[in-house]
């Protein structure tokens, strides 16, 4: 503690005033952090602790004290750990640097005997996942029980190298590092009826092996006696549950493992450091990919289904998620190592004006364009949302930009222009033409060309949106934010690769097996505050958090009054599909009126395409879905069901684009 | 040896116990739980209870009579108008009877005056040796203003008599009267029917002829820096007292916690915001609780609350879920009486918002019910554009856990 005193003839040269005080109070301090002068054990100024409260640090040696066990068994002790009112813990090491949790009771207290007696019950529970005392000691009142610690780093430790080696590494064996164990293990206990309900990571040990032993002995309890009101004071932050945090009634059962479970996956997959308020504030963690934008898909849905705040939404228990969990890494695994082959494609959609917006605004702002061309197995689908309270232009005439956009970009890419009339897109190769046969679509063989090609296609529809505005007004007087502007969202096919592409909040989902997952990400305020690294509490309550940051439709005015188009920079996703595979394009009128939360919204659109038995059924299902909800906004789905080639599928028109309300 | 009496104690949890260093200010919360320590062969301190009923309501006379079998001998019931009848074992209550009939029947119709006379008769007749409080029993809306109300309930609480109000009118300003009882660490209870009184009555005199301690207190006294900001009792109920306003000079704070007795101890949760602080242990506040012995306070517990701020992030780890816990509770009746005061001020897109907020952490706290009491209430006063005092009282009513 830094203490200054009276020390007459001192080689320093005081100012007189720092001293007046100190004249008039024998014994005072001045205190370090605000340099008031203070008698009593705490700063008068500003409560800062200036001599140690001797009942609570005194009672317990202090870091750096040495531990005798006879026999030349020694340790020292080297950190502090958490440990129950009463006892103390300290992590300790011997001379050749072997590892020791240090449990310290008072000796003749009643508590020692429940501190022991509680671990001692616990480990018998626990078996060979439980660490058994190497020695004990006697000294000064205290006892101290010495255990061995095995070469394992703790669960947080896994997740803090994760989050150091942040672009390095392989998810998929991160996941069977970290994940895979610690849920095989709470699924042996829940398979006979006990769970555990608090789990601090910071006390769980995991080896190379996967083998699971608890420094701190956490104590089962039987699922009987679930739902069970936990009556622990502190919970670890970032990993607990929000009911151990006393949300939803307090009850905890085995989904208060599977959250723990489930929130350790989350933080594998997106390696960011523990979200100080998960569980805290009873909302869902953000989509993993805001943070880690090529998770796998399968591994995030299982994520967000285990971590939802909503116990009931959530696994049953950890056998569940551990049979989810090994199904999406067989899936990841798969998508990895398909080869390129053509799938058949069962295609539904629906484009509706919602009837509660359409009461009040009939003109429909949603549009969308669909082409697929079997033989060949590529397809162009997309899906653009005008921006419903533009003071220039209207939405459905930006959406209709991008849809007209995508009906040229068709039909360069099936060969249906005479492509030397107008410029040809960089990177495009020629439609295929075979003689005696009709000339087959066909994209560009790099994965950058045809990003660009996208890139052109929405920055001309936003080079459009300016001419629509010019044609009325050759000198744009008003700001650039008003003018008209539209989402999109689409998916190039080829065969069972799909370029996905998003600009602006439309969504794209992919379903398979009982789970679903977005997998884009949303242009809007409150996701890039997220991707900044802003808490979710701070970035959800931001005022206008739900503004586009990007869309169809930006522009920068220049000194002439003109709209000069700003390029566009859409996100891209690569994706492999597998057969049964469901893709869902849609505008956010599915999903803000398909439940009574997004989380509610998506399992509802998840259950409509699973049970459908079909694609264009399942779109119908969906327009339904969000009509029922109240259909407050423009409803537009695209469904698209992959099926093995040899599969038989409702027939589709294959070669004819389709458009919302009107396709040249 | 020392015989020892019942003892005040009181448990401060904070969220966050400890905080890293940052450069920004910090948000920490405590709760504050009462704790009220028995020994055994101590008995409970006599009750001098007012009944001041208010507006016309003859018809619960019975009710309020047959509540009155939980008092004891020796427990006194007054009347307004200085009618007073103190229990005496083995006697017919049939005096007593006759003075709550009279009572109801000529009740008072201003509230004010009620506060006065309660405080009058109970300054007249008080002892030293017993637990006071005044109960009003309202069957209409008060329509004085606001300012001789609160100066009649600040009167009557500077002297140390609670208050609670239980009505039977569901247009009855809540918002005030919650104002006017908390200022005693009082209770504001809305019952329909007779029986609904009935019970809440008994149940309510049942609790106060269970106290131990006269009076009790607790105060606080914050550390220069440190700024409270949002008061609530967070049981029994959840009630939003108001934000805490202290004066450089006096940064005390001394609240009523109303009767407390084992098993229904009172819990208060204040919002904290401390400075930017370097690594060490800080006092925030000083926490002394206080009861009435004979003529003057005696002090039975203090304690200082000690906040730790760290550049250790392995002492971030841990949440309080009491503190939490206790937040989710009270945070509702924070947001009713925004959103009652964002009508007030003309501000219909906050009243909007506040209460679209609420649904939504009530549905997050898996309150549905509420939640969708909540949504309806929106819905209404988006339709109407008004927000009537009966949907604020069930606002209230679903915010505080009734």
């Amino acid at each position: 503690m830094a203490e200054k005193r009276d020390e007459p003839g001192g080689a320093f040269d005081f100012d007189e005033g720092d001293l007046a005080g100190a004249q008039t109070l024998p014994g005072a301090i001045v205190c370090p952090a605000c340099g008031g002068m203070s008698t009593g054990q705490y700063c008068n100024g500003c409560g800062y602790e200036l001599l140690p409260d001797d009942a609570a640090h005194g009672q317990f040696p202090p870091v750096g004290a040495r531990v005798e066990g006879g026999a030349g068994k020694a340790v020292t002790l080297r950190a502090p750990l958490p440990a129950v009112p009463g006892a103390a813990r300290f992590l300790a090491m011997d001379e050749d640097l072997g590892r020791y949790e240090v449990l310290v009771t008072p000796k003749s207290a009643d508590r020692e005997r429940g501190v022991l007696a509680r671990r001692t019950e616990a480990r018998a529970q626990l078996g060979e996942h439980a660490l058994s005392p190497a020695w004990a000691a006697d000294q000064g009142g205290l006892r101290y029980t010495v255990t061995r610690l095995p070469d394992a780093p703790s669960l947080s430790d896994g997740l803090a190298a994760l989050l150091a080696d942040r672009h390095g590494g392989e998810v998929l064996e991160a996941v069977r590092r970290w994940v895979l164990p610690i849920t095989s293990f709470l699924a042996g206990f829940h398979a006979e009826q006990r769970f555990f309900g608090l789990l601090d990571p910071s006390e769980i040990l995991i080896d190379a092996e996967g083998l699971v032993r608890f420094r701190e002995p956490a104590h089962p309890r039987d699922a009987a006696e679930a739902p069970l009101a936990v009556q622990r004071r502190r919970a670890p932050r970032g990993f607990s549950a929000p009911e151990v945090l006393g949300h939803c009634g307090g009850w905890v059962g085995p989904r208060t493992d599977v959250f723990f479970a489930g929130v350790v996956l989350y933080y594998t997959l997106t390696r960011i450091a523990p979200l100080t308020e998960a569980g805290l504030s009873g909302e869902r963690l953000p989509p993993p990919q805001v943070y880690a934008p090529e998770v796998p898909p399968a591994l995030a849905a299982v994520a967000r289904r285990a971590t939802s705040p909503l116990p009931e939404r959530r696994y049953a228990d950890c056998r569940a998620l551990q049979e989810a969990l090994l199904a999406a890494l067989d899936n990841a695994v798969l998508r990895r190592n398909a080869r390129h082959q053509r799938l058949q494609i069962d295609i539904g959609h629906e484009l509706h004006v919602g009837v509660l917006k359409g009461q009040y605004s009939p003109v429909n702002q949603d549009d969308l364009f669909l082409a697929y061309d079997a033989p060949s197995g590529v397809g162009l689908f997309v899906i653009g949302d005008g921006v419903s309270i533009s003071e220039y232009g209207s939405g459905d005439m930006a959406s209709a930009c991008v849809r007209a956009e995508a009906v040229e970009l068709w039909r360069r890419i099936a060969g249906q222009d005479d492509i030397s009339d107008g410029p040809t897109e960089p990177g495009l190769a020629e439609a295929v033409t075979v003689p005696g046969l009709p000339r087959r679509p066909t994209l560009p063989d790099q994965p950058s060309q045809r990003r660009r090609m996208i890139n052109d296609m929405l920055d001309t529809a936003n080079r459009r949106i300016a001419d629509l505005v010019h044609s009325e007004m050759p000198r744009f007087a008003g700001p650039p934010e008003g003018i008209m502007a539209s989402t999109a969202v689409g998916v190039v096919v080829d065969g069972n690769h799909l370029m996905m592409f998003s600009i602006g909040d439309s969504r794209a989902y992919l379903i398979r097996g009982g789970h679903i997952a977005s997998l884009m990400i949303d242009d809007d305020l409150t996701t890039q505050l997220l991707r900044l690294g802003r808490a979710p509490s701070v970035a959800r309550h931001v005022p206008a958090g739900g503004a586009l940051i990007r869309c169809v439709g930006e522009f920068e005015k220049g000194d002439d009054d003109r709209l000069i188009p700003v390029p566009l920079q859409p996100g891209f996703r690569d994706i492999t599909v597998l057969p049964g595979d469901w893709l869902v394009l849609c505008s956010d009128g599915v999903p803000d009126y398909g439940g009574i939360d997004e989380e509610e919204a998506e399992e509802n659109i998840r259950r409509a395409v699973e049970t459908a038995t079909g694609a264009p059924w399942a779109a119908f299902e969906l327009m339904v879905l969000a009509n029922r909800g109240g259909g407050g906004d423009n409803i537009s789905c695209i469904v698209l069901h992959f099926l093995p080639s040899a599969a038989t599928i409702v027939e589709t028109d294959p070669a004819l684009p389709v458009g919302g309300s009107a396709v040249a | 040896m020392t015989r020892r009496g019942p003892r005040l104690e009181v448990d401060v949890l904070l969220d966050p116990t400890t905080s890293a260093v940052t450069d920004a200010e910090l948000e920490v919360t405590a709760l504050l739980k009462l704790r009220l320590d028995v020994p055994a062969d101590s008995a409970p301190v006599p009750l001098h209870v007012m009944i001041a009923p208010l507006g016309p309501g003859a018809g619960n006379a019975a009710a309020v009579f047959r509540s009155f079998e939980a008092l004891r001998p020796g427990d006194r019931v007054s009347f307004p108008g200085g009618r007073t009848h103190t229990l005496v074992a083995g006697e017919s209550p049939d005096a007593l009877r006759a003075l709550t009939e009279d009572a109801f029947t000529r009740p008072e119709d201003n509230a004010a005056a009620a506060l006065a006379h309660g405080r009058d008769a109970l300054l007249a007749d008080r002892r030293t040796d017993a637990a006071h409080r005044l109960i009003i029993v309202a069957h209409s809306p008060i329509v004085e203003a606001t300012e001789p109300l609160l100066n009649a309930a600040s009167a009557l609480t500077e002297k140390h008599f609670g208050l609670d109000v239980v009505t039977t009118t569901p247009s009855m300003d809540l918002g005030m009267m919650i104002r006017l009882a908390n200022l005693g660490g009082g209770d504001v209870a809305f019952v329909e029917g007779v029986a609904a009184l009935e019970t809440n009555m008994r149940d309510r005199i049942g609790r106060l002829t269970q106290q131990h301690l006269i009076d009790p207190r607790l105060e606080l006294e914050f550390v220069p820096g440190v700024v409270p900001g949002r008061m609530f009792r967070a049981a029994p109920g959840a009630v939003f007292l108001g934000n805490v306003r202290l004066t450089p000079t006096d940064r005390r704070l001394v609240l009523d916690p109303g009767p407390v007795v084992a098993g229904h101890e009172p819990q208060f949760l204040v919002t904290l915001t401390l400075p930017r602080r370097r690594v060490g242990r800080y006092r925030l506040l000083e926490v002394s609780a206080r009861h009435r012995a004979g003529h003057r306070f005696v002090t039975c517990h203090q304690a200082s609350v000690v906040h730790q701020v760290t550049d250790d992030p392995t002492l971030l780890g841990y949440v309080e879920a009491g503190v939490v816990a206790a937040r989710d509770r009270v945070e509702p009746a924070g947001w009713v009486e925004e959103a009652a005061r964002a009508f007030l001020e003309g501000d219909h897109r906050r009243v909007a918002t506040t209460l679209e907020r609420m649904a939504r952490r009530l549905s997050e706290l898996g309150r549905s019910a509420d939640a969708q009491a909540t949504i309806d209430a929106r819905g209404r006063y988006l339709r109407s554009g008004h927000l009537d005092r009966n949907e604020l009282n069930r606002l209230r009513r679903l915010a505080g856990g009734a």
